[in-house]
């Protein structure tokens, strides 16, 4: 037991007269463990005492009354406890969060957060632990400002989220360069339980230094590695089950037949209209067997499981010594099938994913100042799917049509209903329905035969880096070198496919001595059935393999001068890509980066990136980067903390630089020589574009960050600007005269402009209850500034320039030049009377209108309505606003946090398979047409219907045929429709068990039960499917929502 | 002093030496490239290169991402007759009163005057379709290439690089003209335009634009002359040949440039180009040259039942001065079928899925004369024929141009590949739809599968590019033939030309032995007519209608007539005009009145099949963003 007097101010031997002593004991409050050497002062004096190596202290002290003692200690945030002497006093020490935060990962390196002068969002691995996400990417969404994250689709193993920082930057690509452990990979298979922190730098200042690979982003993600500590074991197992969002809801045989008549009437088709006594059928079939012939089928029902299963495992064990730290983990994550598909032998028709992570961080003190670390990461990626887009049918397939399969009753003799089967008299066991109609299968053939994909990926990352302190030369520089290698394959292990016969059932022909059943595919004879061999092939590489080298070396220096602190770095790398059979790709680069702060104060950054790349004209190669940021903590400033006590930091910064993007679709754009058709001719290539060269962006950011009361209220705010150019377009304005194109050029501008919120309350009431809200805003807008728009007589409506950026929509039969184009509904929307139809300008035939049909503007007035109306019609696919909120609290060992996150103005083409009934003849109505144009509903949502047997109605076209003489539309608000939404996001609760016994007993220090979910809930105009799902056209792999039960026990 | 200067420049020159090393450190790394295949040089120094290179104006494709395949971009695709215009077949000729199409398909959106911008992208860019404007203004640049770069030529003999000189001039005229002919005016582009030379350029006016075609066609000549290629192949004893590739025939000739001049004056002194009689005169000598050139390279006019060796069964006749054949093909090759509508939009065999055919009007059939030469183009024509006895409405085909026969397929049309007639006489077939036998296809099922084939609406279908291939013929490969320039042709401009230049029976062009007259007869007398009745030779205008219903009849289908009615300023008249159908009703028994056993009936076709006239149909129009592009030059009016 150690006791001391701090400041060996208490006079020697001054003996008090009733001197006793106050004891206690601190400890760990997460693991419970005593802690060695907290620091345990007597407020307002220095008597004080550290702790033994048992967490006890002992402090003598002159008085019984009480006093409040003050524990600190390195790591731990310090506490104040009431203490009367003579009594045990126990203490917890929380780990200080925050003191971790205080690390921001940089391009290259670490900053302190408190001098961090660029615009750096940052995660740590608990925030994603907690989310119920399957993959990272999900994981992060709404968690970090200004990330816009879209997940399209979740089929299993391919259900990652897009990422976008601050919006969309370039036509040629938004897609942030990402990090992962510095070197340019893949984080989106990563486990979780690897990942230390993910960081996203956004402005001139952060991104500079990755020179043309920065313009859009950075995102930096680095791995977890050991820490001087006796070993560490976490095990975590969670289960859990996932449900559709927002499938397109079942809409019932009886309306559709219904709503079909309405359509037939409209086409005239009056000796089709469905019977009464047939609707009667469809509502409430009078015998099993009508119900078959009259069948009523909820396909989504039918070919999906109401819930799909997800799992995952890992255990990490981390630790180490003076001389050797280890970080390791094995992870595994199993995704199931939404779908029926079903497993038999080889054949297996399943959608799943079975991903295996592994990782050891290991870093070695190999003399005092050498410092060799290595890494070995990787994931093992089993996915088993059919061939893409089997979930399709179900999108379009109408209730009416045919049963999903006819049940075995109908075979059974016993049955008073028994069908014979002339040719199969014995045959038992249910008979898959044959589809009928033009254009769908049966959905649930359709899922559960045809042929199937095993694959198996394996990415693996391995780095080699060595740090040499060079303290001997220069206080404070040091040398390091990376040499780190990153490969990716995709082994189609197997593909198979496998057939089904298909029936259809004569109903007529029952009880006649006509065989009422006939049979499809896989062929017609009368040989009994039997499965045939599944046709196994085995595939081979498969999707686009990599195998990348890249190798750094740099110089850091980094030392204090009484106030001045001083930090530089040089650095160089170089990038080899050998993508697929792809001429290799180089990159190589060299770094500067100097800061310079006074007093934490008065802060200075200067980052400089000459970066170059193989794709550009010799002359244009290489890019210099350069930009710069200045800080100023006001809150430092002593005037300040007179003034305005309750304001405990206010930081101002302002960053400006030129970053690049070298994005390019096509290589050796500098470059036109000549070719060889594909009949041997020799052609002229297009015109080479010699000064091809990198995007250009001009960025500035200017930040506030705030602490209000002791750091309860903080808030930051970055507004920011870019302006883009040298981006690269295919030229427009050339004319057909030159017989010939050009390459892609440098010459499109982009400006884009936003601000960005991130609030928190924070407060911690008492000991053991923590409560916090907080809010994350980013708005953002570009506009095209040229885009090389076509010469002199182009309308403005037409024009790119001025519009924002977004999607290729329309390109194949729009103008072009136009991405988004649709036309407006005039007035009423509709034509609602025969007069009006003659009184109108109409895209097609007069005589192909119904009354109810939309009525399209005719936008220059020219009189007719033609392809000159299409105009960039309202709404982005990509939203500019994108916000969350949170709150949750702990106490005791309760954790509990929720994450709402949405966005507003996204939008999305809404077609054919959502908004055109009856398509092709299909049965098939969707929500939309619920609300259907009648004199009645004039202010329906959708036209009036139609029926147009074998194609589509001429006013509803998408392509082809007598398109040709119609119209091509999206028309705003029905095929371009608001997908706007708020979604609960993330719901996290948790309970650790943290107990002496369970220590004692077993070793386990903590036992962490929790349930987390994710996508639980949504808001959305939408009228059916998920409003993150961003192609409509002919369905999806639904989004998932993902309730899991899980446990961690920490050894 | 000095020293420290010398330790200055010691320490400057390094630092720049330093700097140099690491540039060159850095830029090494990044300098790679895959090799260069095929450059400047490699393609323009050796003689097949050189071909390889200019050849793609004939057969080169290109990579069309819209399909993600190769495709045609030659001036093939701009073949008037040939390869239909694209895959939703018709001809030329059904954007006019000429025919109707069995199917109603996209030539009606032309002839009604409502080209949407897909249609339009169709002649323009779409490369699964004809990308003719593309491709004309392509091969004119390869043209200029080619003409740029021919001296460079290391292993070319004098005459090699004269004969790829012809051609190219050749060529640049040819896709000039075809632009002409579907867009109207162009300028004429002689240099290699790139990306910092004026983008938009003004038009020339349709006579300068014509002009300049003659004149690089004559050019050509010149070259082809200097070559020995004025013609290509020896001259075979009678009937044509096929050794098409052997003697390269696909490419043009001396005898084609002369030919193309003659069309392109022709034009020139046109009424809608706004020709000058000095302009007749010029096309008149051009036309007496060209055929004189022709005649003295054994060219011929084929016998009448010869003629269709200019359209199937030959690769070139001794009748055609330039052809365009890609091969034979069969109507089924084992795959079910039409297999020649992927060539050819003509024949009438085809089902829904893929062509309509070329079913003539009755105004059409209304040009042919009866045998002793009377018009029955109107109704007063046909009523004073009727005087005469030499026609019947009730006994129409009977006496009649026989290019009636072969050319246009009526009611019990005979000598069909021995089928006997056309139309069986079944009475149970026809008691079926006694009224419409023609409409509802209840004709010979061997012909014309009613269920699904093009069913004439008119009453006819065109037998000219028949080539005896049929369903019942299934696997019989023929030769199909794009003539783009014949001998009959010649005679044709030569007889408009000298008339209007001289009037029907003046000699005027020097050297020539043919008044207007006699060359219209010379053609009439292969067609097994008689001569131009004398009534209509008296003057230039009396004759004018008789030359130009000549020229329709004998060129018919053959891409000429669209453009001639344009140029004669007949246009708006040909598209006002009600397109007639001739119904043939069975009868019960042979009368004095239906002498045949059918009643016909002249009637309309529908409302939506006839053509509609509006004042912008002259050109057609181009991509609205192509017009947009430009303010020098001014696109034609959106349709």
């Amino acid at each position: 037991m150690a006791t001391y007097s701090v400041g060996a101010t208490t006079p020697d031997g001054s003996a008090a007269p009733q001197q006793t002593t106050l004891t206690g004991k601190v400890t760990d409050a997460a693991t419970g463990e005593a802690l060695i050497g907290v620091t345990v002062l007597v407020k307002g004096t220095t008597v004080g005492a550290l702790t033994d190596i048992n967490g006890n202290f002992s402090i003598p002290v002159s008085s019984r009354q009480q006093v409040t003692l003050q524990i600190s200690f390195i790591g731990y945030t310090a506490q104040e406890v009431l203490a009367t002497p003579g009594t045990q006093v126990t203490v917890a020490l929380a780990l200080e969060v925050t003191q971790i935060q205080e690390v921001i990962v940089v391009g290259y390196g670490t900053q302190k957060k408190e001098s961090v002068v660029g615009a750096i969002t940052q995660v740590n691995s608990q925030t994603l632990m907690e989310a119920g996400a399957t993959t990272i990417t999900n994981a992060i969404s709404g968690k970090l400002s200004g990330v816009l994250t879209i997940q399209t689709q979740a089929e299993p193993g391919s259900d990652n989220a897009s990422l976008y920082v601050r919006g969309l930057s370039s036509w040629n690509g938004s897609a942030p360069l990402v990090l992962v452990d510095g070197v340019e990979r893949d984080f989106s298979s990563l486990d979780p339980n690897e990942i230390n922190t993910i960081s996203v730098l956004k402005d001139a200042s952060a991104t500079a230094v990755f020179g043309a690979k920065g313009a859009n982003g950075v995102i930096v993600v680095t791995t977890k590695r050991g820490n001087l500590s006796k070993p560490k074991m976490d095990f975590t197992f969670a289960y859990g089950e996932q449900k559709a969002t927002r499938i397109p809801p079942f809409i019932d045989s009886y309306t559709t037949m219904t709503d079909l008549n309405v359509a037939l009437m409209n086409y005239q088709g009056w000796n089709m209209l469905i019977s009464d006594h047939a609707l009667a059928e469809y509502k409430n079939p009078s015998t099993p067997l009508n119900a078959l012939r009259y069948p009523n089928v909820d396909w989504f029902k039918e070919c999906t499981r109401s819930l799909a299963p997800v799992s995952n495992a890992n255990l990490n064990i981390s630790g180490g010594t003076e001389f050797a730290k280890y970080f390791i983990s094995l992870g595994y994550q199993y995704t199931g099938d939404f779908f029926v598909g079903q497993k038999d032998g080889y054949y297996d028709m399943r959608y799943y994913n079975h991903k295996f992570n592994y990782r050891i961080n290991l870093d070695f003190n190999i003399t005092k100042s050498t410092t060799l670390s290595m890494n070995v990461g990787g994931v093992l990626n089993l996915k088993n799917n059919p061939n893409s887009g089997s979930w399709r049918n179900l999108y379009s397939t109408g209730p009416a049509r045919f049963p999903a399969y006819f049940p075995a009753w109908l075979l059974d003799p016993t049955n008073q209903y028994y069908v014979k089967d002339l040719n199969y008299p014995d045959a038992t066991g249910w008979r898959r329905a044959n589809y009928f109609g033009e254009y769908t299968e049966n959905p649930y053939s359709s899922l559960t035969s045809g042929q199937f994909n095993k694959d198996l990926g394996s990415t693996l990352f391995l780095d080699l880096i060595l740090k040499q302190d060079l303290d001997f030369i220069l206080k404070g520089l040091s040398l390091n070198g990376k040499v780190s290698v990153s490969s990716y394959y995709n082994n189609r292990q197997v593909t198979a496919s496998v057939t089904f016969p298909q029936y259809i059932l004569t109903y007529d022909n029952i009880g006649t001595l006509n065989n009422p059943w006939k049979r499809y595919s896989p062929n017609e004879t009368n040989d009994a059935w039997t499965m045939p061999p599944t046709d196994v092939n085995v595939g081979g590489l498969n999707g686009g393999y990599y195998d990348n080298l890249y190798y750094e070396t740099s110089l850091n220096y980094g030392r204090s001068f009484g106030k001045h602190n001083v930090s530089a770095l040089a650095l160089f790398n170089r990038q080899q890509k050998n993508s697929t059979t792809d001429f290799p790709y180089y990159n190589e680069g060299l770094v500067g980066r100097a800061t310079y702060d006074y007093d934490h104060r008065y802060l200075l950054e200067l980052n400089i990136g000459y970066t170059g790349s193989e794709r550009f004209a010799p002359d244009n190669r290489f890019g210099v980067f350069p930009s710069a940021a200045i800080g100023w903590v006001v809150s430092e400033e002593p005037f300040f903390k007179n003034a305005v006590p309750w304001m405990n930091r206010l930081k101002l910064r302002y960053s400006d630089g030129m970053v690049g993007s070298d994005y390019a679709k096509s290589r050796w754009l500098y470059q036109s020589s000549y070719f060889k058709d594909n009949n041997g001719k020799i052609r002229e290539d297009l015109m080479a574009n010699t000064m091809a060269q990198w995007e250009r962006a001009h960025k500035r950011d200017i930040g506030i960050e705030m602490g209000l009361f002791n750091n309860v209220v903080t808030l930051t705010v970055d507004a920011f600007d870019e302006y883009r150019d040298k981006m690269l377009l295919t030229p427009k304005s050339v004319t057909m005269f030159l017989g010939q194109s050009l390459k892609e050029l440098n010459l499109g501008k982009v400006k884009k402009h936003g601000i960005e919120f991130e609030a928190e309350y924070r407060k911690k009431p008492t000991q053991n209850f923590e409560y916090f809200v907080r809010g994350v805003f980013g708005w953002n807008e570009n506009r095209v500034v040229f885009k090389d728009d076509p010469g002199n007589a182009f309308p403005d409506y037409m024009k790119l320039a001025g519009k924002p950026l977004t999607e290729v929509l329309n390109a194949e039969y729009g103008l072009e030049g136009l991405e988004i184009n649709g036309v407006q509904l005039t007035g009423t929307g509709y034509y609602t009377s025969v007069d009006d139809i003659h009184n109108n300008v109409t895209p097609i035939d007069l005589t192909k209108l119904y009354i109810g049909d939309y009525k399209f503007l005719d936008y220059n007035a020219d009189g007719t309505v033609n392809a000159l109306d299409k105009y960039p019609i309202k709404g982005l696919t990509y939203p500019p606003i994108t916000y969350s909120m949170s709150t949750g609290f702990t106490w005791k060992g309760f954790d509990f946090s929720i994450l709402f996150s949405g966005n507003q103005g996204k939008y999305v083409q809404y077609n054919q398979a959502f908004e055109v009934e009856f398509i092709k003849g299909d049965w098939r109505l969707h929500s939309s047409q619920l609300d259907y144009w009648t004199p009645t509903n004039p202010t329906s949502n959708h036209s009036t219907l139609h029926w147009s047997g074998s194609s589509s109605a001429d006013i509803l076209v998408w392509g082809g045929g007598e398109a040709d003489r119609g119209y091509q539309t999206i028309i705003e608000n029905r095929f371009f429709r608001n997908a706007s939404y708020i979604r609960l996001k993330d719901l996290y609760v948790s309970y650790n068990f943290k107990s002496g016994a369970l220590n004692k007993a077993f070793g386990i220090s903590s036992l962490l039960v929790y349930l987390s979910g994710s996508d639980l809930w949504t808001y959305t105009p939408l009228i059916e499917g998920d409003p993150e799902a961003t192609n409509f056209y002919q369905g999806y792999y639904p989004q998932m929502a993902t309730v899991r039960a899980g446990v961690k026990v920490s050894f | 002093m000095k020293k420290r200067i010398t330790i200055l420049l010691i320490l400057c020159m390094s630092l720049v030496l330093t700097t140099s090393c690491i540039k060159k450190f850095l830029d090494d790394y990044l300098n790679k490239a895959p090799e260069q295949g095929l450059t400047d040089d490699i393609v323009f120094t050796k003689l097949t290169n050189f071909k390889l290179f200019f050849d793609a104006v004939y057969s080169g494709t290109k990579y069309w991402s819209g399909s993600t395949s190769w495709q045609n971009y030659n001036i093939r695709c701009a073949s008037f007759m040939y390869f239909g215009w694209w895959d939703q077949k018709y001809t030329i000729e059904s954007t006019t009163d000429a025919s109707d199409q069995g199917r109603y398909m996209e030539a009606q959106a032309w002839k009604s005057g409502q080209m949407s911008e897909t249609i339009v992208n169709k002649l323009t860019y779409d490369g699964a379709r004809r990308p003719i404007l593309e491709s004309m203004f392509t091969d004119i640049r390869i043209s200029n290439i080619a003409l740029k770069n021919v001296n460079r030529i290391q292993d070319a003999t004098d005459a090699d690089k004269n004969d790829l000189r012809a051609q190219a001039y050749f060529v640049r005229a040819y896709c000039h003209f075809m632009l002409f002919k579907l867009w109207g005016p162009m300028p004429y582009i002689t240099t290699i335009i790139g990306p910092d030379d004026q983008w938009d350029i003004p038009r020339l006016t349709a006579h300068e634009t014509c002009i300049k075609i003659a004149q690089d066609f004559d050019t050509a000549y010149f070259y082809f002359n200097l070559a020995g290629t004025v013609r290509r192949d020896p001259i075979a004893a009678g009937g044509g040949h096929n050794d098409y590739n052997v003697y390269e025939l696909y490419r043009p000739n001396g005898m084609a440039a002369l030919a193309q001049e003659s069309r392109a004056l022709l034009y020139a002194a046109s009424p809608e180009n706004s020709g000058t009689p000095d302009d007749w005169k010029n096309a008149a000598q051009a036309s007496w040259d060209a055929l004189q050139v022709a005649l003295a390279y054994g060219k011929v006019l084929l016998p009448l039942a010869n003629r269709s060796q200019n359209f199937y069964g030959t690769m070139i006749c001794d009748e055609a001065i330039w052809t365009w054949c890609p091969g034979t093909k069969a109507w089924d090759d084992g795959g079910g079928g039409n297999n020649f509508a992927s060539w050819f939009n003509g024949p009438f065999l085809n089902n829904t899925a893929n062509t309509s055919g070329v079913d003539p009007s009755q105004n059409w059939v209304d040009k042919y004369e009866t045998i002793w030469g009377d018009p029955l183009n109107t109704q007063t024509d046909r009523d004073a024929a009727f005087a005469l006895g030499h026609y019947n409405e009730q006994d129409p085909f009977a006496n009649r141009d026989p290019r009636l026969e072969t050319d246009i397929i009526h009611n019990q049309s005979t000598g069909i590949d021995g089928w006997g007639q056309v139309f069986a006489t079944n009475a149970t077939q026809h008691t079926l739809n006694r009224a419409e036998i023609w409409r509802k296809g209840a004709v010979n099922s061997e012909l014309l599968n009613s269920a699904n084939a093009g069913i004439t609406q008119t009453g006819y279908y065109m037998k000219k590019w028949w080539a005896k291939n049929s369903c019942n013929n299934p696997i019989s490969a023929t030769y199909w033939t794009d003539p783009l320039n014949r001998l009959a042709e010649l005679f044709l401009n030569y007889a408009e030309a000298s008339n209007e230049a001289y009037g029907p029976t003046i000699i005027g062009v020097v050297g020539a032995t043919l008044t207007a007259v006699d060359a219209i007869n010379v053609i009439r007398t292969r067609a097994g007519m008689p001569n131009v009745q004398a009534a209509f030779t008296g003057t230039t205008d009396l004759f004018r209608p008789r030359i130009q219903n000549e020229r329709n009849v004998e060129l018919s289908w053959e891409g000429h007539y669209y453009c001639d009615v344009r140029r004669w300023n007949e246009l708006q008249s040909v598209m006002s005009n009600t397109m007639i159908g001739m119904i043939a009703e069975k009868q019960a028994a042979i009368t004095p009145a239906y002498p045949t056993g059918y009643m016909y009936v002249r009637r309309p076709l529908s409302a939506d099949r006839q053509p509609m006239w509006k004042p912008q149909m002259y050109y057609l129009p181009f991509n609205i963003v192509d017009g947009l592009k430009m303010k020098n030059f001014v696109a034609n009016p959106v349709w």
